[in-house]
């Protein structure tokens, strides 16, 4: 079915970022799971980093939902790296949930309300 | 293998599937009984046992134990020392293949109707299209994999008012928790819906079902999406509600529009969430409220070419049918977006095609 598209997760201080290319739905699902729970280890704040992902779909969208609620139960948060017009911009769009999954152009601009407080 | 045994259900096919299987033994057995037991030494034996084995796996040990009992007197006069000649070691090790293969099939068939059952409390099954004063064609086509379950659903019912109330709605995630938590969601919309309840409260009130359940369950379901479109009685207007899921679009002799209008929020993700319903004005002449699931947009643009599908090819499509759009139409679709898939879709697709009778 869909190539599965490489997850990669990278430490900087104060979050993980977890960058997704390609592909993601259903079937990286659990890769993407994997991650997050990987990621919680070292620290409560979690990036998406969706810049280089060409699809996802729900299954995606429900993971980082999930990923949000267990990060603001430790005090984290998460934010979303989606530039503007591509296809995971799209998606998160038409769910609706910026206010939860906030859309960022960049990763620089996304750690920086990470570390913001509030 | 379950194929053969399903197909072996009833008594009458068991029988005759175990005497197939005498006759089998037989038919090998035969060859080195009569020019001489010494040749090709202990090459029937482990086929002999095979078959009575495998027969006590489709069959159940009762059918079964019979066949190996066969197998083991043909090895004793085949090949005389053969350890696999042993009644006292294959027919206990038959029987427990026997009970396994039994197991195994009640779980398979168990599993498959909880699936069905699941499926069927997930859609509406209309034999005939006619509600109040729509025609409402409606395909459900579930997820490639039989054994997959996802939490795809919708319904129709007429208002007191007569008004047409329909639902399409999506939960995030697959599996029996989806599949369980979206036959709630149904009821529950299909419940208020011909109470006369608006749109807007019944998104609410399903917000706060789903977000309660959260609370209980603890696999959770991140969210959920709705489309709610009631077409007014007169059927000049529909009342729209958009809670994250794809826009419904209006297909008309000028050819197809998607609602514009910005979509609310998604269900179970805040307490605080509201949704409006907004108008979508309907023509005098012929037209058809498409609505669907993101399924049908998310396949691939040609075969093992990449995803997604996307609305800018779907509405091309839409313009190409006769409205209102028929059945024929409506599968024409389906299959133009699976060609160019290269095949069934990935994930559960809803396509519903609301029209004027």
């Amino acid at each position: 079915m869909a190539d599965p598209g490489p997850v990669a997760v990278e430490q900087v201080e104060g979050a993980s970022i977890i960058a997704l290319q390609g592909e993601h739905d259903l079937s990286t699902g659990p890769a993407i799971e994997a991650a997050c729970d990987d990621a919680s280890g070292h620290a409560s704040s979690i990036v998406f980093d969706l810049a280089d992902a060409t699809f996802i779909d729900s299954t995606v969208v429900g993971v980082m939902v999930s990923a949000r609620r267990r990060a603001v139960g430790s005090g984290g948060t998460v934010a979303v790296v989606a530039p503007a017009g591509g296809p995971p911009a799209r998606v998160l769009t038409l769910v609706g949930i910026n206010d939860v999954l906030p859309l960022h152009e960049t990763r620089e601009q996304a750690l920086r309300t990470i570390s913001a407080p509030g | 293998m379950p194929e053969l045994a399903r197909r072996l259900d009833s008594r009458r096919a068991k029988l005759a599937a175990a005497l197939a299987a005498v006759l089998c033994e037989l038919a090998i057995a035969l060859p080195f009984l009569v020019i001489s037991p010494n040749t090709l030494r202990g090459v029937p034996g482990p086929l002999l046992v095979g078959i009575g084995v495998a027969a006590s796996y489709l069959l159940g040990p009762w059918f079964g134990l019979p066949v190996t009992a066969v197998a083991v007197v043909l090895a004793v006069t085949v090949v005389g020392e053969s350890a696999w000649a042993a009644p006292l070691v294959w027919l206990p090790i038959s029987a427990g293949v026997g009970m396994v293969g039994e197991r195994v099939r009640h779980g398979d068939e168990l599993r498959r109707e909880l699936i069905e059952e699941l499926r069927r409390g997930l859609v509406g099954i209309y034999r005939d299209p006619a509600v109040g004063r729509l025609n409402v064609v409606s395909r459900y086509i579930p997820a490639v994999s039989a054994q997959r379950i996802a939490g795809d659903f919708y319904g129709a019912v007429v208002q007191p008012t007569g008004d047409v109330a329909i639902m399409v709605g999506d939960v995030a995630g697959h599996g029996p928790a989806a599949a369980a938590l979206a036959t709630r969601l149904r009821a529950m919309w299909r419940g208020l819906a011909i109470a006369g309840v608006s749109d807007s409260e019944t998104v609410s009130a399903l917000n706060e079902t789903l977000l309660a359940e959260q609370q209980r369950i603890a696999s959770q379901i991140p969210f959920a999406t709705l489309c709610l479109a009631t077409v007014a009685a007169d059927m000049r207007s529909a009342q729209i509600v958009i809670a994250g899921h794809p826009p419904p679009i209006l297909v008309t002799e000028r050819g197809p529009h998607e609602d514009a209008h910005p979509p609310g929020p998604a269900i179970g993700i805040s307490q605080t969430s509201s949704w409006a319903p907004h108008p979508l004005a309907l023509p005098d002449d012929a037209w058809s409220l498409v609505v669907y699931t993101d399924g049908l947009i998310e396949g691939r643009t040609a075969p093992a070419g990449p995803r997604p599908y996307g609305r800018d090819r779907l509405l091309p499509l839409l313009a190409a049918c006769a409205v209102p759009i028929a059945e024929d139409d409506v599968d024409a679709v389906l299959r133009a977006v699976q060609d160019a898939n290269g095949g069934a879709l990935p994930d559960d697709v809803v396509l519903i095609s609301a029209s004027p009778r």
